[in-house]
């Protein structure tokens, strides 16, 4: 597997903060709103201690004169304004929810939409379950601090700024206290952001690496049961949980350090503010009621400053989740179609491969110098032993990648200056490796085609002989499958993608060792259907069952990557060589 | 269950939280020498006291820090180490499940099961044991020290509890339902994700990109619908908190000054009170906190918990007074014997009925039939992942009941359909966590013609397979299969249809392999008439029954879809396999 988190820079935390923003940006107006409720919520909930401080001092804390009436009207007032904020505040809440679950939506859906975008070089070498954490778990960490993190850093901003100028208007030299707090708590602050992220960074990554692990195991599950070996597998995922936890481990306690160390901060000032308090109230320039009311606002003050800690730790982690979505997101998606391509319409159906050469790796040529020419209609077979690049074909002619050098073309148009999706609807397909999702089979089988009715999907299952196996199923054609059912065998989910292609009328057909997993007999009575299938199209069928390509108009033996004999049947046998020779061991 | 894998930590959790509440009290009580200093040293005029009890202060706070700091560390070790457990046994545990254990619960279940909700529990525990412990303390704290100041006053506190705890239990009562509907939405995008990875080839070549995309958004929108719908209800918790909160801090404040006009309290405490007050005010927000991250933990608990105590499939079982020690093979007693064995999956219609066959040592079994006629069940039997509805299995005489488990593993090579392989080097995928040196992977390797593809990677036994073995061809991934089957030596293979992908020629040279290198008893599935000619019988099932059994002429002879396969496969002329050598 490739990790581009190597790749990574410390400057891409900018980068990922910048993207981070312009999600945030679309809900610009949300978010002002979301601000201004903060701010008048806040600025409540900062009046509060002021005004319980002239409760207190109506207490006659100062003059020795009990006013009661005042006291009270001082604290209901009190209580008005805490309400308020209180109040407010849920308003903000359910703002922010909205706010925040709108752009995680988003987030997601554009990962989605990537993934299913990029070209299969990329899907081939990933492991699905790093791709799936990206969606399921970055993107949840990103969403968990957004709907606090905005909340936090708009009340903190405006708690402190609000509490600073409420005790510089009590007390300017006590307010100087807080002008030796304020740097410190920023530099610790920016010194531990510096040292935390890579240890984020490396926990974010050190647990896709154990995902994928654990995804990619547990596939396996049935065979290692079969070979005794679980206890094998249990000390090889040790190695990952543990490493995975020590990944976690570090950085959770370096995220510790930060609460304990702001409050560190926060504590002396309060000792400090108590102390100068102390001592101005002494020198007479100051009220008893005024120190409390210092002391409140200092408490709020220095209550933001301790969250700051947390909200490190918090956006952290969501940015080293937000980089991995990120990068995904920057990985590029197929190239888009040229300018001007054209739309390939009424296909006659003629391929032409023209000096063409891939590799899927640089320097490991699957395919060389290759060149073919089929005419319409014509059925084309593929032979030659595995890992000879037949499956590469398939694989060029639908542009899921495109050679390094050569062209191929279909009636004449080179096929990189073509439209996929017209280039691509021009095929039908089968391939050995069968998938089907979670729906109603109808909705498997009409995939390509959704339009279809049900009667057409009928005559599809039926060509495809899956139809008695359907109608015998609780729900019949409604009835709910998935990839990963048990209840079909490896050959009733082919034959269901073989009715899958039925269903469409495209010039061109693909078939990828179609009936692989179809016992023989069943392969018998879909012989028909499947000759059907090839009728009136170009057809490219790659088999190991010499018996199935025997019609075929031209026969290619491929070995490494090239074809070294090619003809008829009958020429092939003719020719006594290594075509023969594969016959012969169909019978050895 | 927490509590199971906490225990063994007891002595650290312990110490930690001491060490927590001491720091926690030493910051506790600053307030409190805050209102000594304002009430009875200022009144003294004492500016050396002032300073003093100033210094003091600061030396708590200081003090307080390297508590924490320690408790903190002490926290994420214990957090990380439980969880580690708790993620190693389930990791275990979900290897251990039986194969109808299995199906039951999914595959990918148990994966998110393994990965997001050991990491939701994770985030529980080390807030728990960090924050948690704090916020109560200072709650605690909080409430002790409003009662040391003032009892009357603090009967207000008391007060507030009935409906403060009605609002807890109100809120979370209707939130919890809530969360674990966001798991099923979570779980069902997931789904869809899963499978688009999967199918990315076919939803690119039918067009279908932007369907996908389109299924996805709806999918997408029930997690945000779902997610907003909790967070709601929890958003309603702070608000009615502070607000009963701070009703009570007005009564504080006007039943203290008539308190103060009485003389029963000083201003400087109901100043120290109102801290306490705040303090008490922001430890609940902080237990709230935590309670949020516990609701989501105990949805995430609860499906651990599940697999972890899922009993061991008693139908798996070996009671020690049944088992039987394994005898070494013999060529008069068959390796295995089916005596009309019927099965069913779900107990409704017959998967196999009435299956009789018995092998001896060196010989070979062929399996053929339709795609879900039942050969596969064959071979999952054999291995015990499922027990017969009716009849009997025995291995070497003995009943396949009374085999340990472990004895009967040793016994076979497999290689199922579409096998697994997995992101690692060669060597790993075929040495399979076994005792084997190079050397015998290397000729096991030989004898499954995987040699010969091998030279061409990069550092052959070292070569890197992607993960499920995407960088091979499906003939190379067989053959690599099919090494780690020969690699153990195994006293009976079993092969489900593990050849398919194989070119004719290979697969007469692997075939040639095993007759000259091995003498083992083979059990072979397959769709190539070839692959079973020479099998000494041969089952042809039809829905989950043998239509024929016997060796490749007598098929011919009395089985017509057998012959009609032989006629596609081989051509007409074929009729025997004395024939078929003069095939041109």
């Amino acid at each position: 597997m490739i990790t581009e988190e190597k790749r990574a820079k410390p400057k891409d935390y900018r980068k990922t903060l910048r993207g981070l923003l312009a999600y945030l940006r679309r809900e610009w107006i949300m978010l002002l709103f979301a601000f201004s409720l903060i701010l008048v919520s806040n600025v409540l909930a900062l009046w509060g201690p002021q005004l319980s401080g002239q409760a207190i001092d109506a207490m006659g804390g100062n003059s020795g004169q009990l006013n009661i009436p005042l006291t009270v009207q001082k604290a209901l007032l009190m209580l008005a304004a805490y309400s308020g904020a209180a109040i407010l505040n849920y308003a903000v809440t359910r703002l922010v929810v909205r706010l925040s679950q709108r752009v995680v939506k988003r987030m997601r859906q554009d990962t989605f939409n990537k993934i299913v975008e990029l070209p299969l070089a990329y899907i081939d070498t990933r492991q699905t379950g790093d791709l799936v954490s990206r969606i399921s778990y970055d993107l949840d960490v990103v969403s968990q601090s957004l709907t606090h993190d905005i909340i936090q850093i708009g009340a903190s901003v405006i708690t402190v700024v609000g509490s600073l100028i409420m005790m510089i208007r009590l007390s300017l030299d006590l307010s100087l206290v807080f002008l030796l707090i304020v740097p410190a708590t920023i530099v610790f602050t920016i010194y531990r952001i510096r040292k935390t992220r890579p240890l984020f960074r490396k926990r974010s990554k050190k647990l896709g690496e154990m995902n994928g692990y654990v995804e990619e195991i547990l596939y396996g599950q049935k065979t290692i049961r079969a070979y005794n070996q679980e206890e094998h597998f249990a000390s090889e995922f040790r190695v990952r949980n543990i490493d995975s936890m020590d990944a976690y481990f570090k950085a959770d306690y370096q995220a510790s350090m930060n609460g304990p160390s702001v409050t560190l901060i926060s504590n002396i000032s309060l000792a400090l503010v108590s102390m100068f308090g102390a001592l101005l109230f002494i020198a007479g320039r100051f009220s008893l009621g005024n120190l409390t009311a210092f002391i409140l606002y200092s408490r709020r003050f220095s209550g933001p400053i301790n969250e700051v800690a947390a909200l490190i730790a918090e956006l952290q982690s969501a940015l080293s989740a937000a980089e991995r979505v990120f990068t995904l997101l920057a990985e590029p998606a197929e190239p888009a179609d040229k300018d001007g391509a054209l739309d390939l319409t009424d296909v006659k159906g003629e391929v032409e491969f023209d000096q063409v050469s891939f590799a899927y790796e640089p320097g490991k040529p699957v395919i060389r110098n290759l060149n073919l020419k089929a005419k319409a209609q014509s059925l084309t077979a593929v032979v030659g032993p595995t890992g000879a690049g037949k499956t590469t074909l398939v694989n060029l002619l639908m542009r899921f990648y495109d050679p390094q050098a050569g062209e191929i073309r279909i009636d004449g148009y080179p096929i990189q200056d073509v439209t996929r999706s017209s280039l691509r609807q021009s095929f039908a397909m089968v391939l050995q490796d069968t998938w089907l999702f979670q729906g109603s089979i109808r909705d498997n089988i009409a995939y390509g085609k959704p339009e279809a009715s049900l009667e057409d999907v009928k005559r599809a299952a039926r060509a495809a002989h899956i139809d008695a196996f359907i109608e015998a199923q609780p729900n019949g054609y409604d009835t709910i499958i998935s990839d990963g059912a048990t209840n079909l065998s490896q050959g009733q989910k082919q034959l269901l993608t073989i009715a899958r292609a039925m269903l469409l009328d495209s010039p061109l057909l693909i078939l990828d060792e179609a009936t692989s997993n179809v016992d023989s007999r069943t392969e018998i009575k879909i012989q028909d259907a499947m000759n059907k299938l090839i009728e009136g199209r170009t057809s490219f069928v790659i088999a190991h069952r010499l018996s199935t390509i025997q019609n075929a108009d031209t026969i290619l033996l491929v070995s490494d990557g090239e074809i070294i004999e090619q003809g008829t049947h009958a020429e092939l046998l003719a020719n006594k060589g290594a075509y023969e020779d594969l016959y012969r061991a169909q019978f050895a | 269950m927490l509590r199971r894998y906490v225990a063994p930590l007891r002595g650290r959790v312990i110490k930690n939280a001491v060490i927590k509440t001491t720091g926690t009290l030493l910051e506790v009580v600053l307030p409190t020498i805050l209102a000594f200093i304002v009430d009875e040293v200022t009144p003294t005029r004492d500016t050396g006291r002032i300073v003093f009890w100033g210094i003091f202060m600061a030396g708590c706070s200081i003090a307080a820090w390297f508590l924490n700091v320690a408790a903190n560390h002490m926290a994420s070790r214990t957090a990380s180490e439980v969880v580690s457990n708790i993620r190693q046994d389930l990791f275990c545990r979900s290897l251990d499940l039986s194969a109808r254990q299995l199906d039951e619960i999914s595959v990918s279940s148990l994966e998110s099961r393994l990965t997001s909700d050991t990491y939701v529990i994770h985030r529980f525990l080390s807030a728990t044991l960090r924050m948690g412990i704090r916020s109560l303390l200072l709650f605690l704290g909080g409430v002790f020290f409003c009662f040391y100041l003032s009892w009357r006053l603090a009967l207000v506190l008391v007060v507030l509890v009935i409906p403060l705890f009605f609002v807890i239990r109100f809120v979370f009562s209707r939130a919890i339902p809530k969360f674990r509907q966001v798991q099923i939405k979570v779980d069902d995008m997931v789904q869809v994700i899963r499978e688009n990875i999967r199918g990315i080839k076919v939803s690119k070549a039918l067009n279908k990109t932007q369907f996908e995309q389109e299924r996805y958004s709806v999918v997408n929108e029930d997690v945000r619908q779902a997610e907003v719908a909790a967070i709601d209800l929890m958003a309603l918790m702070s608000p009615l908190v502070n607000i009963l909160l701070f009703g009570g801090l007005t009564v504080v404040l006007i039943y203290g000054a008539h308190l103060a006009g009485a003389g029963l309290v000083k201003t400087g405490t109901i100043i120290a009170f109102m801290s306490y007050f705040i303090q008490i005010t922001n430890s609940l927000l902080g237990l709230n906190r935590m309670f949020n991250i516990y609701n989501r933990s105990v949805a995430s608990t609860a499906r651990i918990t599940e697999v972890l105590d899922m009993p061991v499939d008693q139908s798996q079982a070996v009671p020690a007074a049944e088992a039987s020690v394994l005898p070494s093979a013999s060529p008069d007693v068959p390796e295995v014997i089916f005596r009309h064995v019927t099965f069913s999956y779900l107990g409704k219609q017959n998967d196999l009925e009435d299956i009789s066959f018995a092998l001896y040592p060196g010989r070979t079994l062929g399996i053929m039939g339709a795609t879900g006629s039942g050969k596969s069940t064959i071979i999952r039997l054999l291995l015990r992942q499922y027990d017969v509805t009716s009849g009997e299995i025995q291995v070497r005489g003995v009943p396949l009941k009374e085999v340990p488990a472990a004895e009967l593993k040793a016994l076979f090579g497999i290689v199922f359909q579409n096998d697994f392989l997995f992101g690692d080097t060669v060597r790993a995928n075929v040495r399979f966590g076994r005792d084997l040196d190079d050397d015998e992977l290397m000729t096991a390797l030989r004898h499954a013609q995987a040699d010969d593809f091998l030279a061409d990677k990069d550092g052959g036994l070292d070569f890197k397979l992607a993960s499920k073995g995407v960088n091979l061809s499906g003939g190379q991934k067989q053959r690599l299969l099919l090494g780690r089957a020969l690699a153990g030596g195994p006293d009976v293979l079993l092969l489900d249809d593990a050849s398919s992908a194989l070119d004719f020629k290979t697969e007469a040279r692997l075939r040639g392999a095993l007759r000259r290198h091995y003498e083992t008893t083979t059990i072979i599935i397959a769709q190539r008439i070839s692959s079973v000619r020479q099998a000494d019988e041969i089952l042809f099932l039809e829905k989950g029954r043998a239509i024929a059994q016997g060796d490749h002429d007598h098929l011919m002879a009395v089985c017509e879809p057998y012959r009609e396969i032989a006629h596609m496969q081989l051509g007409r002329t074929s009729r025997t396999s004395a024939d078929a050598r003069q095939v041109p």
